[in-house]
């Protein structure tokens, strides 16, 4: 049994946080354009690199229990990871979307992408630290049974590290927890350490995620 | 058929630790159960537990042999409920139609075309087959509920859990909810969870009385009121001085020659003009509840 409807999740979707994201992307076209063909790169890795993970971050907070039907859904015979992937995945398929159409943006205003590293490398500039903050901030919704919280606490994540990040990339531990080496050190030599550190716990937010998820009292 | 035995659950723990189920034996089989309480019994609570949302802390539940202690039971238990919760939230921007299909989806019902069926009966059943193209948006309360209702039965449950139902309807829809609820009850299990007793009385053949996170009573609507009678009796005062000596007031109507009040307790003490009647379920409601030194808002 599917239980899942593609249709229905659009249906249901609320449409400002669709407008959301959008806005932010429309912004960085404008910026993009207003700076010109000198400066895409630097638009391309602000936007990718640190707009698109703040965005998923405060999106995932409210993807999980911003649901008016949410008791009726627990009382359905469905599994807590499927209902979270069904929750979390239309958060990451738009800003990957939005990601990669602003590549394809700033390609048309000259962008290298090579200036990344490989494509590879590109795509993991906004990749790591989109799953990251998604991670985090669903874990910190469902830690806290608030959305807001979740949204305040991956924003307050997200502004510290951004500030903090000459700190936290000199700090011999720091390193490996640096959501933003991926799209603004992308020379550092500890990168590949930082990114699969950074994959690791993601990971575990997943999986206590669905840990805490599976306590539906939690969230009614 | 349903088989509690004494469960507890609590919230929290430590001093602010709140028990919300103290020990609850119950057996339910087939046919409309009620279950009656004050705010704040545990109803909801039980529902919960029942329809697998909520883990209880001690104690078991099972349905029709499934304990709802395991993850698998909950599931299989899930499988075969319909559930229409106390709070209910549901999706504006679709119709009641496209609602109810969501949540069969949800519930596993696969096939388009046998869906389309059940999605069918069950708003035929409710009466919501007119407008079942218009947005919940536009619903009166009652309306949302026969919605509620039909995605409740659109599975088809063996087990249909309802709580506080008729909460903020008009008499005219309450009337014809609890009519549905009766008939739904011909063929399943339907809990009822409600603290308004005269849904009960026109409804239920069996039911218990909460209090407390305690069952104060398990039985049939007579034998509830049986056990009031008594101690219910009417008494006509001309003064503005309320009766006391440990009466409670269960109603007074204003008449020419004074109050005629309805009065509940152990003994008329000092009003010997007070005039013994037939208890009614909301009485006995009373009368245990005073018993049990619940304290009743006069």
């Amino acid at each position: 049994m599917k239980r899942f409807s593609l249709r229905y999740l659009l249906l249901t979707a609320r449409l400002d946080q669709l407008w959301f994201p959008a806005a932010f992307w429309g912004l960085f076209v404008i910026i993009g354009l207003m700076r010109g063909p000198a400066y895409i790169f630097d638009s391309t890795r602000s936007y990718i690199g640190a707009c698109v993970p703040l965005v998923a971050g405060i999106m995932a907070a409210y993807a999980v229990l911003d649901d008016p039907a949410l008791e009726l859904r627990f009382a359905a015979p469905l599994r807590a990871a499927p209902m979270l992937l069904e929750r979390l995945a239309p958060v990451f398929g738009l800003q990957a979307g939005l990601a990669l159409a602003y590549q394809a943006f700033g390609l048309l205003l000259g962008l290298e992408l090579s200036q990344f590293g490989s494509w590879w490398d590109a795509q993991l500039a906004w990749l790591v630290p989109t799953v990251a903050l998604l991670a985090f901030g669903s874990l910190a919704a469902l830690l806290a049974a608030q959305t807001a919280t979740g949204a305040v606490l991956a924003g307050l994540l997200w502004i510290v590290q951004l500030v903090a990040r000459g700190w936290f990339a000199a700090h011999p531990q720091g390193q490996y927890l640096l959501i933003f080496m991926s799209p603004f050190m992308n020379d550092h030599p500890a990168l590949r350490a930082n990114q699969l550190t950074l994959g690791l716990v993601s990971a575990l937010c997943f999986w206590l995620c669905w840990r805490l998820f599976i306590r539906q009292e939690r969230y009614i | 058929m349903i088989e509690i035995t004494a469960l507890t659950k609590t919230y929290g723990s430590g001093p602010r630790a709140v028990h919300a189920l103290n020990g609850i034996d119950l057996r339910i089989g087939q046919g409309m159960f009620g279950l009656l309480g004050p705010n704040g019994a545990g109803k909801t609570t039980l529902m919960r537990i029942l329809a697998g949302i909520v883990s209880h802390s001690g104690g078991s539940a099972r349905i029709d042999g499934h304990d709802l202690a395991s993850g698998a039971g909950k599931l299989a238990v899930k499988s075969m409920l319909g559930y229409l919760p106390q709070e209910l939230g549901m999706y504006n921007e679709l119709s009641a139609w496209q609602f109810v299909d969501y949540m069969a989806i949800l519930k596993g019902l696969d096939d388009p075309r046998q869906r389309k069926q059940r999605v069918e009966q069950a708003l035929e059943l409710v009466g919501m087959r007119e407008a079942a193209g218009r947005k919940i948006k536009g619903f009166s309360g009652g309306m949302k509920r026969r919605v509620g209702i039909a995605q409740a039965l659109v599975n088809d449950p063996r087990l249909l859990i309802v709580d506080e139902p008729t909460a903020g309807l008009d008499p005219e829809e309450r009337i014809r909810f609890r009519n549905l609820l009766v008939n739904l009850a011909a063929e399943r299990t339907v809990l009822l969870s409600t603290h308004i007793v005269e849904d009960i009385g026109q409804t239920c053949r069996d039911l218990a009385v909460l209090s407390r996170g305690k069952v104060l009573f398990h039985g049939s609507p007579a034998e509830m009121i049986g056990a009031a009678a008594g101690h219910v009796w009417s008494l006509t005062i001309s003064g503005l001085e309320k009766p006391n000596h440990g009466l409670t007031v269960v109603s007074m109507l204003h008449l020419a020659d004074g109050i005629q009040y309805r009065l509940v307790g152990e003994s008329v003490g000092e009003y010997a003009q007070a005039q013994e009647v037939q208890p009614g379920l909301e009485d006995a409601y009373v009368w245990l509840m005073k018993n049990a030194g619940q304290t009743l808002v006069e």
